[in-house]
């Protein structure tokens, strides 16, 4: 199990801001800064954190939809930023997405058996027939029946175009498989589905996935090691368990104290944090958090924490592990 | 809980699309008391926000409030005239929209915006205006108000402003405020931040408030008593506890089973077949039978009663009295 299939080393993506009358560029947006972690072959690696700390710019960056200011990534022994063009094809192959927005993510134009059959013909060694075979079998087994293999996307609710998408995924057999919130336009009794389907193909097709999402509930079930993100950094990194039973950094204290509760009697001990998330444009200096942070103290705001690992595989960065 | 404040009853509103009538309401009864938080649950598309813009008489076109009346403080609302419904609209009944980045108009500063509505409802001096914005905006947690009340939308951000909106609603401190997902667009950090203040707002007004979201944590947190509807029709009528500890109605237990708790970790989550069905041409019968473990002949054909099982807990199914979260076998782990 503790094979490493993909290792991310320091990982930085800034975005220049352009103005001025020869559009020069004024300022960075430090979406990713600085950002390592490994997965390992077979687990489900969560990144969570609240929106515009640069969880889908990580999964983007992976599979070479943009480029990275700075880092590596070593992918099966090879470095995923180092690639060429005709090597970008294999790594797609063997990388696959599932996008945020089933809506968008189809082509309007082509049939569910088209989109799903799409990738088989880029490969180009299969005729028409092998290819709408295999789309078949992988339609069906997300749950498709034949009878709507000739629809359009329009034509399908939410979650099923959730379902094309997962089956367009899975077509050429990927390692890894990356997931950018696949469920949070669903209905909860639809996602529900979606997510057994997901659990279900990771053990069938022995696949490796990194779920992104803002959902802490399906985090907290999914995932073997999550990543908690904040502003573009890593503040926490560990197993699921430990970090929802005993969270150590206190940006993921409030975040998990912050999911409503079921239960009306529940002892409720919410940490309310102050303001909003600060623009990744200038950050703060050294704790990207101190603004937020109710234990800030000067070393904070002038540097930035290191990762300490309090438990076996779980790693923090905050100074103020100890004073606690 | 003392008098009532507002009461539907037998409420339909239709809309009239090319591809044939949407029932979004079908039959809605729901009695409101003074100073109550109701939480209005169930997923998109079974007519919660429908219900609301009813209550509002705010039903967009082709919609149409087909039949019904609405109580509100023993004078029916549809009965009003449109001038009647303006006077009362922001001032007595107001309402906190789902989607704070459209519901401003970026051209107005935020003084403007939430001024408009003291000058539509009580004009006051022109002095006092901006001081009773101030105010209002302070006591929405909005930081330097006097200065942050000339800027415009744009250049907040969307927890501040859900604050301006929540700071229109309660302007003139409403009888009756309904909240539409108000913090459905908002970061979980940032929601909580919502929740105290609504929580807080609540103590202080006293007025009564329609909770809509599909968030069932929320309406947990917020809410005295929970209407869950499913395809245009309440399903079930209780206070929280009841809900949450003894749901009887299938579609509630599923939908709270549906809700992974934090506690333990889940091997599957668990799953209502099918999905939501059109409301255009509902099934037949009790609207959740295709999707229902327990369904029977009889659920298929005649529709089911609303059953109070005991006393303020309503149920609309036909076998209630056989259906509750034990004999289903799950929802007892305390979530």
């Amino acid at each position: 199990m503790q094979d490493a299939l993909l290792k991310v080393i320091n990982l930085r993506k800034y975005f220049p801001i352009r103005g001025g009358v020869f559009l020069r560029t004024i300022g960075w947006v430090h979406a990713v800064d600085g950002v390592s972690f490994t997965v390992n072959r077979g687990e489900i690696f969560g990144i969570v954190g609240e929106s515009g700390c640069g969880k889908t710019t990580i999964l983007r960056l992976l599979i070479r939809l943009i480029e990275p200011t700075e880092g590596s990534a070593i992918f099966q022994g090879v470095d995923i930023f180092q690639m060429k063009k005709n090597e970008l094809k294999m790594l797609r192959r063997k990388i696959a997405m599932i996008f945020q927005d089933p809506y968008s993510s189809l082509d309007p134009r082509m049939t569910a058996i088209d989109i799903v059959s799409e990738p088989f013909k880029i490969r180009g060694d299969m005729d028409r027939n092998e290819r709408r075979e295999r789309a078949a079998e992988l339609l069906e087994r997300v749950g498709i029946s034949s009878e709507y293999f000739n629809r359009y996307p329009h034509e399908f609710s939410g979650g099923q175009k959730q379902r094309i998408g997962i089956a367009r995924a899975l077509a050429e057999n990927p390692d890894l498989l990356l997931a950018d919130e696949p469920v949070s336009s669903l209905d909860v009794s639809v996602r529900a589905q979606v997510l057994n389907l997901l659990k279900d193909l990771h053990k069938e097709f022995n696949l490796t996935y990194i779920y992104v999402s803002h959902n802490l509930r399906v985090i907290k079930h999914l995932c073997d090691r999550t990543l908690v993100l904040y502003l573009g950094k890593p503040v926490e990194i560990g197993p699921t368990k430990d970090i929802y039973d005993s969270p150590i950094h206190p940006y993921t204290k409030a975040l998990i104290s912050a999911i409503p509760k079921l239960d009306p009697d529940a002892k409720k001990e919410r940490i309310i944090l102050k303001g909003a998330v600060p623009t990744p444009i200038n950050p703060p200096s050294g704790c990207r958090f101190h603004p937020r942070c109710p234990f800030a103290k000067s070393i904070c705001s002038s540097k930035e924490p290191n990762f300490v690992e309090i438990k076996p595989k779980h790693f923090v960065a905050c100074h103020q592990i100890n004073s606690r | 809980m003392g008098e009532t404040l507002l009461s539907i009853c037998d409420l339909k509103t239709y809309f009239y699309t090319l591809e044939g009538t949407v029932k979004a309401v079908d039959g809605v009864n729901l009695e409101l008391a003074k100073g109550e938080t109701l939480g209005l649950g169930g997923e998109s598309g079974c007519g919660k926000s429908t219900l609301a813009y009813s209550i509002m008489r705010l039903v967009p076109y082709p919609g149409k409030i087909v039949s019904g009346t609405i109580l509100f403080e023993g004078e029916d609302l549809l009965k009003k005239s449109d001038e009647e419904m303006r006077r009362l609209r922001g001032n007595k009944i107001s309402m906190i929209f789902q989607n704070p980045l459209s519901a401003l108009n970026p051209v107005f500063s935020i003084k403007d915006q939430v001024g408009e509505v003291f000058k539509v409802h009580n004009r006051p001096e022109k002095d006092d205006l901006d001081n009773k914005v101030a105010e209002l905006l302070e006591k929405v947690g909005i930081p330097d108000p006097s200065k942050m009340m000339r800027e415009y939308p744009h250049t907040f951000s969307g927890g501040m402003r859900q604050r301006v909106l929540i700071a229109m609603a309660i302007a003139c401190n409403p009888r009756l405020l309904i909240a539409d997902e108000p913090t459905t667009n908002l970061d979980v950090t940032v929601q909580a931040q919502i929740i105290e203040l609504m929580k807080g707002l609540r103590k202080e007004m006293g007025s009564s408030i329609i909770l809509i979201t599909h968030d069932l944590g929320l309406i947990s947190e917020l809410c005295d008593k929970v209407a869950i509807m499913y395809a245009g029709k309440i399903v079930e009528y209780s206070d929280i506890r009841t809900i949450i500890r003894k749901p009887k109605h299938p579609y509630v237990i599923s939908l709270l089973n549906s809700f992974p708790g934090l506690d333990k970790k889940i091997k599957r989550f668990s799953v209502i077949k099918g999905s939501v069905p059109s409301l255009i041409n509902p099934p037949k019968g009790c609207r959740f039978w295709p999707r229902c473990d327990f369904a029977t002949e009889k659920c298929r054909e005649k529709e089911p009663p609303c059953i109070e099982v005991e006393k303020g807990h309503i149920v609309c199914c036909h076998h209630s009295d056989m259906i509750n979260a034990e004999s289903v076998g799950v929802c007892k782990t305390p979530y």
